[in-house]
């Protein structure tokens, strides 16, 4: 992994959601201890106060509890899925319930599943895999922006065929 | 069940179903034809194998295939198809207690979706329009995305030709062989 990468990691807004303060705070401490979020880490402890956060701020990664009162981590990743497509879905359960992935797939359109009492490095793992991947999505849509602009900035008469500036 | 109106398969979207049983291939098949899948889209694997030489011939927009087959098993051809097919739907099927496949599906194969055997035909063609659509959402952005563009450069072509114009017309005496300033 390099330097880079590393801090690229670092600076990635990730939401913990779980209705377990002590999950959350473990689960931030491997985070951090991992070079993931800094800063830009949130926790929510119910699936309404995600959903809030979400429709606030920009998030590139939501790791998510299944069971919660009231709303569920499939009733979040689903959302997600609908209104933010390009933030990475990362659901969790406890040990048996592995019936619900069937749902987290189906209806929450999950890109990575992790069962508790979860292994630190392989979590670790999949969450760098997750966020590589949204970085390439972001830079993909960033650079067709840009090259639109610059086209604009070289001809400005020609930005009346363009919609979308 | 599915109300919208929209047909479920685009003209040319391609379906591979794959499956060691030839009767639920068959029963798949009816289901995917009935929906509206023109049999030409159609394609049918018995094995991870046989599914793994057709992918690397054609292009499709959907995979389904059973989990338990003789030989590789569909967790393998979803976790290939992830890493060297990722616009291709990926759908598991499999047997009512084999959640734990889903785990795999999902983690090692990424896939879109994952139905239980013995199936509920509604919500398998839900779950099969659900991908299809979201498919061709992505399609249709990247296609505006590139079209936006060329007309954009058209456009800027158009210009400079029109501002070449003038100067050519002003010369236009002093040379008349019509060829180009330098």
């Amino acid at each position: 992994m390099s330097p880079h990468t590393k801090s690229l990691d670092a600076h990635a807004s990730i939401l913990i959601v779980d209705d377990e303060q002590g999950i959350r705070s473990v689960l931030k401490r491997v985070l951090l201890q991992g070079g993931l979020g800094g800063p830009r880490l949130r926790e929510a402890g119910s699936g309404e106060e995600a959903l809030e956060i979400l429709a606030k701020e920009r998030v590139d990664l939501v790791l998510t509890d299944f069971r919660m009162r009231a709303k569920t981590g499939v009733d979040v990743l689903a959302w997600v899925h609908e209104h933010r497509p390009a933030t990475k879905r990362v659901l969790m359960t406890g040990y048996n319930e592995e019936s619900i992935a069937v749902d987290g797939i189906n209806a929450g359109r999950v890109e990575a599943y992790v069962k508790k009492p979860w292994d630190n490095s392989q979590l670790l793992a999949t969450l760098r895999d997750l966020l590589q991947e949204q970085r390439l999505h972001a830079l993909r849509e960033e650079a067709h922006a840009n090259a639109m602009r610059r086209a604009v900035q070289a001809d400005p008469i020609a930005k009346g065929s363009l919609r979308r500036l | 069940m599915v109300t919208t109106s929209q047909p479920l398969f685009g003209p040319e979207e391609k379906v591979l179903i794959v499956d060691d049983e030839a009767g639920l291939r068959a029963v798949l098949r009816r289901l995917f034809v009935r929906a509206g899948l023109p049999t030409k889209n159609l394609r049918e694997a018995a094995s991870a194998e046989e599914a793994l030489s057709l992918v690397q011939r054609e292009t499709f927009d959907l995979v389904v295939s059973d989990f338990r087959m003789s030989g590789k098993n569909g967790v393998d051809l979803m976790a290939w198809l992830r890493e060297h097919r990722p616009a291709t739907g990926r759908i598991i099927m499999t047997g009512y207690h084999d959640t734990s496949i889903a785990v795999d599906g999902l983690n090692l194969g990424r896939i879109h979706g994952f139905v239980q055997k013995p199936w509920d035909n509604a919500r398998v063609l839900d779950t099969v329009r659900k991908i299809l659509a979201q498919r061709r959402q992505a399609r249709n952005e990247a296609s505006r995305d590139a079209l936006e563009l060329a007309h954009f450069l058209h456009q800027v072509a158009r210009r400079r030709a029109a501002a070449e114009q003038p100067r050519l017309g002003a010369n236009g005496a002093a040379h008349p062989t019509g060829r180009l300033e330098p």
